[in-house]
């Protein structure tokens, strides 16, 4: 017993009470009849009103299929038309990582946290101001997700703005990312053209065309709506470009209420849905199989200024609509939650994350983006963020696990037998076996006594935070790609990470 | 709308002074009908536009535009106040044109080459129009052709750019080589504005400002104008 217990403590095992792929869905801002009101309504205008400037592939497809251009010049998509295509989308979107233990089933209200970014600068550890972000801060942000238990994929959290060449800039992301986690990747593309090339170099990594297409571990899309509802060409080509990956396709869609879309709130999660289904349908058109993450991303205006606003109780509430509607077709959903208008993790960050992306992940939504560092209306990555992040969505999780109630967990037998016996829980049974898996213990909250935390030196979270994020980047340098591989990587494409950027010792940590 | 209201206040009616005070308050609540109104009356009654434009118009714009500094209008208002000033404007453009008188002066304005964002620039085309000036709205995806091609045929005074991306950000320089290279730099005051942009951005690609916000470009604009004239 006691051999056992002093190899458990060398040898922790990681136990959490939550993981990805939680079923979510309770919470429905929409009543039954709103839903029917708001599904109306989007179909009403996928065929009337339409989408402006489909790209000609996309038009072509959907003439053959029935769909019309109206008076306007507009490509309309008849009520039958949607409701068959609905009804013949790949409802799941299974995500490989190149560890399956990163594997991810999407669909069906399945909850997960990972994504978002392309903010375009990096607040610093401890630092005040930002700096504009680079490959490097790319190549260790994916270090980092590598290591946070409840973000379950990476995407391009921050964008490399010293490469000014795009294709160059598309590969290098690509290759951080696979440099630095195992989990999938999500990847943004300037240009259509950059997918096949990206494709090659991943190849390369999987150990072969046929290797990755068996787990294709990253996937592709964009954003191909410019609201209100116009399809916009560059990322038009990407997201069916992207067919090619062999994975899901992520589309996002993101009408700003006020500006872009209607400022009732009713009204942003039609048109939302309604250009998020547009995107759908262009890939659908051209292969009906490849399954489809839809991301009706309801943003917000501050009409006082006309700036975007992330981190609003009125962005919480009508993402987690856009994710109900969606839930409502049986289609995998994504939304940004968390996108917080706090320049700092701060008390402000603190709340509007917290609020939207508890909201979005109790609607059941498959994928809460935006919610793994995020600041400043999306302009910053900030890692000390994350790893608070971290321990945010595991609390959020774990409201979304929710309470098991059986004979078992109503506890009346314990109570007697406590009632009867020891006066307290502390040493029962059922405290022991639930300890660890149901319950969920934050990294960073600080939960000393307040004499304890006086005592260590009254730091704040931020504090706390930083040495985290420093322990774990000094140390996690994987090496998730093969130095022969790299090499032959290197000789054809122009990574511009240096290798001894990728080990310890470099000026970074 | 005046039918309706016609036992309140009937324009015609007013002094000029108090005319030129209601105009104001016209502006502030965006109606377009009045302040259209207000202006062919004071022409009517002799006054030149460029002092309609000024007293009446810039000066109620100006009420406006320090409430919306304030927060106390918002966006919306302000829109529809710049809305009533185009209004107004439209009646004074033929005849300042025609009597040679100075306008405000002319934008022409858009989202570069690459770049799809447009909300921010919009913004600062509808404030600068309620600020007086004519605007030409390129639309997104801009390239430096269209730009410059645009700015020559409209004689404008400024060229605005605007870019959200930082793949797209370089494209802005490209413009103003252009520009260089056509020999023609000089005569056009360039502003340039975006989320991902700063200062040291717009100094280094030679622009003549980068502004944080509509607010600032349409007081930037002026100052730049009233420098060059
Ligand atoms: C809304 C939005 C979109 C919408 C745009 C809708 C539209 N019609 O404009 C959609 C969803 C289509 C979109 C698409 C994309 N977006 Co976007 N988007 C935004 C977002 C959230 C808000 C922008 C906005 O409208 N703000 C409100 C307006 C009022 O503010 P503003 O534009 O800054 O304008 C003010 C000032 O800057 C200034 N100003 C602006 N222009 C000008 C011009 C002049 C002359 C002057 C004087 C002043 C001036 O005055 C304005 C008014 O006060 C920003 C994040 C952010 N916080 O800015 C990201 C952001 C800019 N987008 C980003 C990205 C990555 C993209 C995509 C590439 C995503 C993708 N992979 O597909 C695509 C781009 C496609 C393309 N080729 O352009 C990144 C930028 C990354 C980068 N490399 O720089 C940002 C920072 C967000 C993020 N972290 O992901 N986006």
């Amino acid at each position: 017993m006691r051999r056992g217990r002093k190899a458990r403590q060398q040898k922790p095992q990681k136990i959490s009470a939550v993981g990805p792929g939680l079923p979510g869905g309770r919470f429905r801002p929409l009543t039954r009849s709103d839903e029917q009101q708001v599904h109306k309504t989007i179909l009403d205008v996928l065929e009337n009103i339409g989408m402006g400037d489909p790209i000609p592939i996309v038009k072509e497809k959907a003439l053959e299929r029935g769909c019309f251009m109206n008076e306007h010049g507009r490509l309309c998509f008849p009520r039958a038309f949607v409701e068959d295509a609905i009804a013949r989308a790949p409802k799941n979107a299974h995500f490989f990582g190149r560890d399956p233990r990163h594997d991810m089933d999407v669909g069906d209200g399945r909850v997960h946290t990972y994504g978002g970014g392309e903010a375009v600068n990096m607040l610093d550890v401890g630092a005040s101001s930002y700096r504009p972000s680079t490959l490097a801060d790319l190549y260790d942000a994916a270090r980092l997700v590598d290591r946070m238990d409840n973000i379950h994929a990476l995407a391009r959290l921050v964008v490399a703005t010293e490469i000014e060449d795009q294709l160059t800039c598309d590969i290098n992301s690509a290759y951080v990312s696979a440099a630095g986690t195992l989990k999938h990747t999500q990847l943004t593309f300037a240009d259509a053209s950059h997918v096949q090339p990206t494709l090659e170099m991943l190849y390369m990594i999987a150990g072969g065309k046929e290797k990755f297409h068996e787990r294709p571990f990253c996937n592709g899309g964009g954003c191909p709506v410019i609201s209100p509802l116009r399809y916009g060409q560059d990322n038009s080509e990407v997201c069916v470009e992207s067919i090619a990956f062999g994975a899901p396709v992520w589309v996002t869609v993101a009408p700003q209420a006020g500006a872009t879309a209607p400022a009732a709130l009713a009204g942003a999660v039609v048109q939302a849905t309604a250009e998020a289904l547009a995107g759908m349908l262009m890939v659908h058109v051209v292969d009906p199989d490849t399954p489809v993450v839809l991301g009706p991303w309801p943003f917000v205006s501050d009409l006082r200024t006309g700036s975007f606003t992330g981190g609003s109780g009125e962005e919480a509430v009508v993402s987690a609509a856009a994710v109900q509607m969606i839930n409502f077709y049986g289609l995998p959903s994504s939304v940004g939650a968390g996108m917080t208008d706090s320049k700092t993790p701060d008390y402000q960050a603190g709340y509007e994350k917290a609020l939207a992306i508890a909201l979005a992940a109790q609607a059941g939504c498959n994928d809460v983006s935006e919610c793994s560092g995020m600041l400043g209306s999306l302009m910053a990555l900030s890692l000390e963020s994350m790893v608070i992040d971290n321990d945010l969505l595991g609390a959020v999780l774990r409201t979304v696990r929710g309470i098991e109630v059986n004979e078992e967990t109503l506890s009346y037998e314990v109570m007697q037998q406590v009632v009867h016996g020891e006066g307290h829980y502390l040493r029962t049974e059922q405290t022991l076996g639930l300890m660890r898996t149901g319950y969920e213990y934050p990294a960073l909250a600080n939960r000393l006594t307040p004499g304890e935390w006086e005592e260590a030196g009254s730091t704040d979270i931020r504090q706390a935070a930083g040495e985290r994020v420093k322990s774990i980047l000094s140390s996690h340098y994987p090496d998730y790609i093969d130095p022969a591989t790299d090499a032959k990587i290197r000789e054809r494409f122009p990574i511009l990470l240096a290798p001894e950027n990728m080990r310890p010792g470099n000026q970074r940590w | 709308m005046t039918e309706e209201y016609d036992d309140e206040i009937i324009l015609s009616e007013l002094p000029d002074d108090e005319l030129v005070e209601q105009m104001h308050d016209d502006l502030y609540d965006g109606l377009a009908d009045e302040i259209a109104e207000g202006t062919q009356i004071l022409l009517d009654r002799g006054w030149s536009a460029p002092q309609v434009l000024d007293k009446a118009l810039v000066g109620g714009m100006a009420i406006v535009g320090v409430d919306f500094r304030d927060g106390i209008l918002f966006v919306p208002e302000v829109l529809m106040a710049a809305n009533a000033m185009k209004a107004g404007m439209a009646i004074l453009k033929p005849i300042l044109s025609e009597t040679g008188a100075k306008p405000v002066g002319k934008m022409v304005i858009g989202t570069v080459k690459g770049d799809i964002h447009d909300i921010g620039k919009n913004l600062v085309g509808m404030m600068m129009e309620g600020a007086g000036f004519e605007v030409i709205d390129l639309g997104i995806n801009v390239d430096a052709e269209t730009y410059i091609e645009a700015i020559e045929e409209n004689q404008a005074n400024i060229l605005g750019m605007s870019a959200l991306l930082t793949t797209t950000m370089p494209y802005m320089k490209v413009v103003i080589d252009a520009l260089q290279e056509a020999g023609i730099r000089d005569k056009y005051i360039v502003l340039v504005g975006g989320a991902p942009l700063n200062d040291e951005f717009g100094e280094m690609i030679g622009a003549d400002a980068y502004c944080r916000d509509a607010a600032v470009a349409v007081d930037v604009a002026k100052e730049l104008m009233a420098a060059a004239s």
